[in-house]
């Protein structure tokens, strides 16, 4: 559990990046230590503030690490015309970054449901990864599956580490596809995650809780495939942007 | 304020259509003071099209986290902070000369009222 954690309404606060880390050519990962530690709830998001070229600019990122951890992350993936995201790409160990938080319900509980689906693609994996360490914090029996979404074999984010944390948790499953590139790589698939993969996919998960996290079309897209093979709407959970 | 704080609990309001009329509102009412005089001048385009750019920013940014599960109170709570940048970012641009002029001032005016209230009673 973090430590001399306080559960207040958000504020607007400094928070020393501590460490970053590269995850592919345009996202990275950045630790930070709050001045104001606050708890935070799996899947929750912090607003980010920056002057940027003279304007106030503010934007939302996932918390990428578990509560259970001692520092709170944010994965950063920079898109093509960018602002706020090349900003925080461009930080250095010991900068300070303004931000508020946390924000949102999009979250699960254990005891919530007796399994759970992460479905995401391209940074829309960032809440994923905390799952992950939760089951792991919390030594969690409860089967997981995660499916991962990428255009690119080069764009798949914490590529080492995901299969790093499934391999510690006892009911996990993972399967990452891949849309746009050929790779000859095992436990990875090409072509995108559609209603017939999920069918298959999905045949003893009907009673899971599923989080879905990516650009609004993809999120639509997977709510649609779910929808399709009998998942009921409450348990689906989602956050797009993008 | 209380108006304010009226609105930004009713949750009815939190729509992408409340807050797109709301946004069309407030350009077109923008629009029309400027033309008062019937001459929009540099510096008030110069305002005009910074408020366009930054509410068109808003509505990319607050309909992302729109769409997110947050409560009212959290949705109410960034949606202010993102107004008070726009009020900040549009102020630098009519300062920029280092004079606001009354007609500027109006504009400025009509944007604080339309942040004041919460973006939903237009
Ligand atoms: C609840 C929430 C959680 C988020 N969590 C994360 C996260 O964990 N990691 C992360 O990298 N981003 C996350 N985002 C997206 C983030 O808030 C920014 O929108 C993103 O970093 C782009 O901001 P920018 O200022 O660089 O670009 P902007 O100046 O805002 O946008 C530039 C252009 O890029 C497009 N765009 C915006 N976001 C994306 C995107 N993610 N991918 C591709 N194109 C985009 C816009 O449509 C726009 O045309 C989250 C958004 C929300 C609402």
């Amino acid at each position: 559990m973090n430590e001399m954690v306080k559960k207040n309404k958000p504020k607007l606060q400094l928070a020393k990046i501590l460490k970053i880390n590269r995850e592919t050519k345009d996202t990275h990962t950045l630790t930070l230590q709050l001045s104001e530690p606050f708890e935070w709830a799996l899947a929750q998001f912090i607003m980010v503030q920056a002057e940027i070229d003279g304007k106030s600019v503010r934007r939302a990122y996932t918390i990428s690490s578990s509560p259970t951890r001692k520092n709170l992350e944010i994965t950063v993936r920079q898109t093509d015309t960018p602002t706020m995201s090349k900003y925080l790409n461009e930080r250095e160990v010991g900068d300070y970054l303004n931000i508020k938080g946390p924000y949102g319900r999009f979250i699960w509980k254990v005891g919530m449901s007796e399994k759970v689906v992460c479905i995401g693609a391209g940074s829309g994996i960032t809440p994923t990864r905390a799952f992950l360490q939760f089951f792991i914090d919390k030594k969690l029996e409860i089967p997981i599956k995660v499916l991962y979404s990428c255009s690119y074999g080069d764009n798949v984010i914490f590529r080492n580490e995901l299969n790093e944390l499934i391999d510690q948790i006892p009911n996990a499953s993972y399967s990452l596809s891949i849309t746009r590139d050929k790779m000859e790589l095992d436990n990875v698939r090409t072509g995108r995650i559609d209603e017939a993969f999920m069918r298959t996919e999905l045949t003893d998960w009907k009673d899971a809780y599923y989080y879905l996290c990516g650009a609004p079309s993809f999120v639509n897209h997977m709510i649609t495939h779910l929808e399709n093979i009998g998942i009921p709407k409450n348990q689906i959970k989602k956050e797009k942007w993008g | 304020m209380y108006l304010y704080l009226n609105c930004i609990r009713n949750s009815m309001y939190r729509t992408r259509e409340k807050i797109d009329k709301s946004i069309k509102i407030l350009l077109e009412d923008l629009n029309n003071i400027a033309l008062e005089d019937e001459i929009i001048s540099d510096d008030e385009k110069a305002i005009l099209d910074k408020i366009n750019y930054e509410l068109h920013n808003l509505q990319t940014q607050i309909m992302q986290i729109l769409e997110s599960d947050l409560d009212d109170d959290e949705f109410h709570d960034i949606l202010k902070d993102t107004l008070h940048d726009i009020i900040v970012n549009v102020k630098i641009v009519a300062d920029a000369d280092g004079k606001i002029t009354e007609d500027e001032n109006k504009l400025l005016k009509r944007l604080q009222e339309f942040i004041s209230g919460g973006i939903y009673n237009e």
